[in-house]
């Protein structure tokens, strides 16, 4: 508490003669006069009643703020968030990132060509189905006329349904287009990042990851090279277009069985599809014959790439176990093929 | 304001003897006094309520009257001109008008507003005023403080941005204000040719002319109050020269 002498009044304030012989402006208070000695709040009293009224105030309105801004940056983030990825495989090839709506939140070119040609705003925001339509069309316009193949390839969760019905859905639909649609999947997380890593789409991850499985030539380097239509003749499709959904998810005795190329396991019964988890090699659920994998890691060489189609029940019986132990013919298949690599079967019975 | 424009009553200046008269009772010279002055009053009331007709106003009403308080209160000894301490006594009445007014507005409820303004009296003894003491006659002092302060063209309002803030500094004003208002001689000197002795005081705290004139004004001010009558201002310097051992 502080005493002064009132010097001179105004009307907002006065000039007072403190007791520690300062002269300090104060605010104004009524019935002061000039001459008169006042007690003066000290500048800290005045601030601490001021914060008295003002702290809780201050504090509740922080609080709302910070959940305001707490939804509003957790819905952002939730929305924005990646829940799956497509990529479409064309050379030049291109991936798109998409939130849980499936809409596109983020576009990657995948090499030089599709950089040229790829404005990222014109596909943010689209459904994933329009944005692989515009990249079609953009390909057209720039010459790229005489596209045959086209491999969409997707990383989503295993719980997902919805993409998938997609993805069948347009292999359904591009029956009578002109390109042939070829749609692979996995459920592996760790096929995106294996794929960043090695500077592939994740189709052509998934692509390597089988011809890892199967012993095959190509590495991450190479792979690139190879035209497209060749490559998924040869390990997706055991070179029969028909053939481009190699049904994994059906239980072991079924028609995909007899797909000599099909490598893995049905995605809904493995333990480790969650795509957050990348996976280990392991023995598929449904298959009966995995429990010896030393016999298959024995003779991998002989599954590939034709002569597998000729033997279609040894080597579709042991896929998981060739990749257990993945031969240096593959430069980072760090996901295991059968785990990561899925060809969609088509739920709705398309075929 | 110069004498020539202040004391002027029907074209012959305002004589400190015809105020005296109005004092002593002589009401004819008093009204002629308010009569004449009363353009003079509007233009100070125009001017601190930035209203342009002030006829049949309070403020002007509050302005006559403290005219007339101050044809009351005037004291030659003071040797403060007639108009100059007129014109302070109704610039504070219109501030307190002005206060008190906005005050009511703010804290007074509507029955309240029919009690009038609130006595003197009653102001100093409610505890939430927060003034510790009181001494009407100090306003003569500070008048006569703001006078003297205006011969050297200095204001409060311009001395507080300037006043200094780090006690030693405030120790050594204090030391020079108190060797000039001691010296009563010095000290008229200083009045009448409204200059600070900047030299003789070094000389005297033996500190050199310029620290003195840099704190001109501060040593200027402690030293008209030092010589005023407000006892209160004298009893804080006081302490403070016990506290500092000067």
């Amino acid at each position: 508490m502080n005493r002064g002498v009132v010097l001179s009044v105004d009307n907002a304030s006065m000039v007072v003669f403190t007791s520690g012989c300062r002269l300090e402006r104060v605010p104004s208070r009524a019935g002061v006069a000039p001459g008169q000695e006042i007690i003066i709040e000290s500048t800290k009293t005045s601030q601490k009643s001021r914060g008295t009224v003002f702290r809780p105030l201050m504090a509740f309105a922080a609080a709302i703020f910070a959940i305001v801004a707490g939804v509003i940056i957790s819905q952002s983030i939730l929305s924005s968030r990646t829940y799956a990825v497509i990529s479409v495989d064309v050379n030049p090839s291109i991936q798109f990132s998409l939130n849980e709506d499936l809409i596109v939140t983020d576009i990657q070119a995948l090499n030089a060509d599709a950089a040229k040609l790829m404005v990222k705003e014109q596909y943010k925001g689209l459904a994933w189905q329009d944005a692989v339509d515009r990249w079609l069309i953009c390909l057209e316009e720039n010459g790229y006329e005489d596209i045959s193949d086209v491999l969409i390839s997707a990383v989503m969760p295993a719980k997902d349904e919805a993409l998938k019905t997609q993805l069948t859905l347009l292999e359904e639909g591009a029956e009578d287009s002109k390109y042939r649609m070829h749609v692979i999947y996995s459920n592996d997380g760790g096929v995106s990042e294996t794929a960043r890593k090695n500077g592939l789409s994740v189709g052509m991850q998934m692509l390597l990851n089988q011809s890892a499985a199967q012993q095959g030539p190509w590495t991450a380097e190479n792979i690139k090279a190879v035209p497209l239509g060749e490559i998924i003749r040869i390990l997706a499709q055991s070179g029969e277009m028909d053939q481009t959904r190699i049904t994994v998810s059906h239980p072991a005795g079924s028609h995909t069985s007899a797909d000599p190329t099909q490598p893995s396991t049905p995605a809904d019964t493995r333990p480790t599809a969650d795509p957050t988890k990348p996976t280990k090699p392991t023995a598929p659920s449904n298959s009966h014959q995995s429990t010896e994998p030393t016999e298959t890691s024995t003779e991998p060489t002989e599954t590939f790439p034709t002569e597998t189609s000729a033997e279609p029940t040894e080597t579709s019986a042991e896929p998981t176990e060739t990749s257990a132990e993945p031969t240096d013919t593959s430069a980072e298949p760090t996901t295991s093929p059968s785990t990561s690599f899925s060809i969609p079967s088509n739920p709705h019975g398309g075929k | 304001m110069s004498r020539k424009d202040d004391d002027v009553l029907n074209g012959q200046p305002i004589s400190e003897d015809a105020i005296l008269l109005a004092q002593s009772g002589d009401a004819r010279v008093r009204e002629d006094v308010i009569a004449e002055s009363v353009p003079w009053i509007k233009k100070l009331v125009r001017k601190h309520s930035f209203m342009i007709s002030v006829d049949n106003t309070d403020e002007f009403s509050i302005a006559l009257d403290a005219f007339n308080t101050a044809i009351d209160r005037f004291s030659t000894e003071k040797q403060i001109p007639f108009r100059t301490y007129a014109a302070i006594i109704i610039r504070n009445r219109l501030i307190d008008w002005n206060r008190q007014r906005t005050s009511v507005r703010r804290e007074q409820s509507f029955s309240d507003m029919d009690r009038g303004p609130i006595p003197y009296e009653e102001r100093l003894e409610d505890t939430r005023s927060g003034i510790a003491y009181a001494d009407i006659e100090s306003e003569d002092s500070m008048i006569e403080v703001e006078y003297k302060l205006s011969l050297f063209g200095l204001t409060l309002d311009g001395l507080v941005e300037h006043f200094p803030k780090q006690r030693q500094t405030l120790i050594f004003c204090v030391k020079a204000a108190r060797i000039l208002s001691d010296d009563s001689e010095l000290f008229e000197k200083t009045m009448e040719n409204r200059r600070l002795p900047v030299s003789e005081i070094a000389r005297r705290m033996d500190e050199t002319a310029k620290r003195i004139d840099k704190h001109r004004s501060c040593i200027l001010l402690l030293a008209i109050l030092l010589q005023s009558d407000l006892f209160l201002i004298r009893s804080y310097v006081a302490i403070l020269e016990k506290e500092a051992n000067l």
